[in-house]
């Protein structure tokens, strides 16, 4: 039978021999399978000391999963004191795919799941993703900041400050945190982990040593020939035309009716162009924005009319100490994703770490690397990082207002992008969402969901400990 | 029971033979359709379609291997009702891993109006016959079973992203296994 293209391949591997099936398949009469390591026969499990040893880890996961709550995983909607360890799938349906436990050098713990997924899978809850993982190495209250690669620009707010004198106009974004503009016409965006605000709203002074996250600057300014209004043909054809990009994509995004570009001018050199619907008066002004990295914005001038886009996310790529690359839409991480790892390889990528954030209809999440081992949870998946709310948006809502709220921080930018939420997501498809290192949850909400208050655009983060089902996935 | 008395219900015509199918290998079905469907309740309906399936083609069918046939079964089964839902709604990784697939073939040839499945099942059989155990192994889990990359790494005992690089090697020998045939010009 003739198949779509897209879909031969894995209809054709369905054809291959049963053999081969039974091999990988590899399960004992129970149903369940035999770890590979027991397939191999592993010396070191079979040792009488690795065998203390093991006996020594569980006995130590045991403890610490009883007595130390902030060890607990939540995903699944633990109730709070909850210390039962449950596959979240009930004996008689058992998945054989699901491996019961392993002890591979690292401890793990299981998740505990929400008292409806020990009746039985959820909907959305696969019988594999009740998760085996590893204890986290990081826990509330104890998260290690990784502040590297916000230094990588080199510039902090009081160096620029030198050079470029006292601000002309610095303030809050949604998306970036706190941004400052110069003299210069850059605008500057820092990373500042402490609150922005004050108790009386005003706003803090950034800390002389925020390093400089990013930096925007005004297609226009960049690119003064571009021709407008901007559309993504007349984008795509003029960068194609004067400027030596390698290779060049193209995003469209249909709900916003916006565009993405990334512009590829050579290995480990990645910008991306966006739009986002411009507005008549953008349009004629050419004020539509880029990100870049700075050795192209060193090369250029610009005037003074970037400011961040109250809305767009963004977030990026670190290959090296020059180069980033922005993700900004909920469709291209993948694309990127896989792009980066035909292009350049996943040996120059490190850590990945995911940010979440509702936004239009989709639970949006965004992929980070930085230097460190390669942490590979996006695997290209479009599903796994990009969440359809379209029939959960009341009950969202419902729930944000019915939070137990025991913290309000200022969310300002990356701030929760550092705290390493992502580590320990092993395959979980929306884990990242309501989990953190350890059994305390966070999720940025918008400021005026907890208040009613509108007009402001702060994001908040709130500390919460019971997650719906619905978003139990 | 052994899967020879589990076929012999079925040559029978003994409606048990379900029950027993469902009690061996129901969870086995089930994690197949799951990992392509991410819904219970569609899971659920494969494998009770699965089940129908089986006790409409067996007999004649005298499957050498009932666990596999029925695992087909319940991803063929499975497959077309993610093609009908067409994975518009949190599709899972399962719309990943057909594009981690689609990978191997470029666009620009249209290997459908010249090829069918099981012509390219059969080159992938072979194949897969021909690459070390445990890329074998971790693809089959991968593309025939719809796991996790997670999944898999739990169950290799290894990285995730040393699974990722184990696949996509994989991928690109195919590529080129696919291209020394003939399918990829």
């Amino acid at each position: 039978m003739k198949k779509q293209k897209k879909d031969l391949l894995i209809h054709a591997i369905g054809e291959i021999g049963e053999d081969l099936v039974e091999k990988a398949a590899d399960y004992d009469e129970s149903g369940k399978p035999e770890t590979i390591a027991k397939k191999r026969n592993f010396a070191y499990l079979n040792s009488p000391l690795t065998a203390m040893a093991a006996c020594l880890l569980i006995i130590i996961g045991g403890t610490l999963l009883v007595y130390s709550p902030l060890l607990k995983e939540d995903g699944g909607g633990v109730t709070s004191g909850e210390t039962a360890v449950s596959t979240g799938y009930p004996s008689s349906t058992t998945s054989p795919m699901m491996q019961s436990g392993s002890l591979t050098g690292t401890m793990f713990i299981q998740q505990t799941a929400s008292p409806q997924q020990t009746t039985g899978p959820q909907e959305t809850t696969s019988p594999q993703e009740t998760i085996v993982r590893p204890i986290p190495q990081t826990i509330p209250g104890n998260i290690q900041f990784n502040t590297a690669p916000f230094s990588y620009l080199g510039l902090t707010y009081a160096q620029v400050k030198q050079k470029y004198g006292e601000p002309i106009d610095e303030s809050n974004s949604l998306d970036f945190g706190r941004w400052t503009k110069f003299e210069n016409g850059l605008t500057y965006i820092w990373h500042n982990a402490q609150n922005t605000y004050t108790d009386s709203g005003d706003l803090r002074p950034v800390k002389d040593d925020a390093p400089c996250i990013s930096i925007q600057i005004s297609m226009a300014d960049l690119f003064p020939d571009l021709p407008f209004p901007v559309t993504s043909s007349a984008l795509t054809g003029f960068l194609e035309k004067e400027y030596p990009v390698r290779q060049l994509y193209t995003s469209a995004n249909a709900k916003s009716g916006g565009f993405s570009t990334y512009l590829e001018y050579e290995k480990n050199i990645l910008i991306d162009l966006y739009t986002y619907s411009p507005t008549t008066e953008e349009i004629e002004t050419g004020n539509c924005y880029l990100h870049a990295p700075p050795n192209v914005l060193n090369e250029c001038g610009c005037s003074n009319k970037c400011q961040p886009p109250d809305y767009e996310l963004a977030d990026y790529v670190v290959f090296d100490e020059e180069t980033i690359i922005w993700i900004s839409t909920p469709y291209v991480p993948e694309l990127s994703v896989k792009q980066i790892e035909q292009e350049i390889g996943s040996d120059d990528l490190v850590e990945i770490l995911f940010y979440v954030m509702e936004h239009s209809q989709t639970m949006e999440v965004l992929c980070w690397y930085t230097k460190g081992e390669f942490q590979y949870y996006i695997e290209g998946e479009k599903n796994e990082h990009t969440v359809d709310l379209t029939g959960y948006r009341q009950e969202f809502r419902d729930w944000l207002n019915s939070l137990n709220i025991k913290e309000l921080k200022n969310f300002d930018g990356y701030t929760s992008v550092r705290e390493k939420w992502v580590f320990d997501f092993s395959g979980l498809k929306f884990e990242y969402l309501i989990t953190n290192a350890g059994c305390t949850v966070y999720i940025e909400v918008p400021y005026n969901k907890f208040t009613g208050e509108g007009g402001t655009t702060n994001w908040y983060r709130a500390s919460v400990t019971d997650i719906p089902d619905f978003m139990s996935w | 029971m052994d899967d020879a008395l589990i076929l012999e219900l079925y040559n029978s015509r003994s409606q048990s033979a379900i029950d027993e199918t469902a009690k061996k290998y129901g969870a086995y079905c089930l994690t197949i359709a799951w990992n392509v469907l991410k819904n219970r309740q569609d899971s659920e309906e494969c494998v009770n379609d699965t089940y129908l399936r089986a006790w409409e083609i067996i007999p004649p069918e005298r499957p050498l291997n009932f666990r596999a046939f029925i695992g087909k079964i319940a991803r063929n089964l499975s497959l077309k009702k993610y093609e009908t839902q067409n994975a518009k709604k949190r599709g899972g990784g399962f719309t990943a891993i057909c594009e981690e697939l689609n990978q191997c073939l470029p666009s620009p040839h249209d290997v459908e109006a010249e090829y069918d499945t099981r012509e390219i099942g059969r080159l992938l059989d072979s194949f897969l016959r021909g690459v070390d155990n445990e890329s074998q192994v971790i693809f089959v889990n991968r593309y025939w079973y719809g796991e996790s990359i997670g999944a898999i790494a739990k169950r290799f005992e290894m990285s995730e992203s040393k699974v990722k690089s184990n696949l996509f090697r994989t991928r690109n020998k195919l590529k080129s296994y696919l291209e020394s045939e003939g399918i990829i010009p």
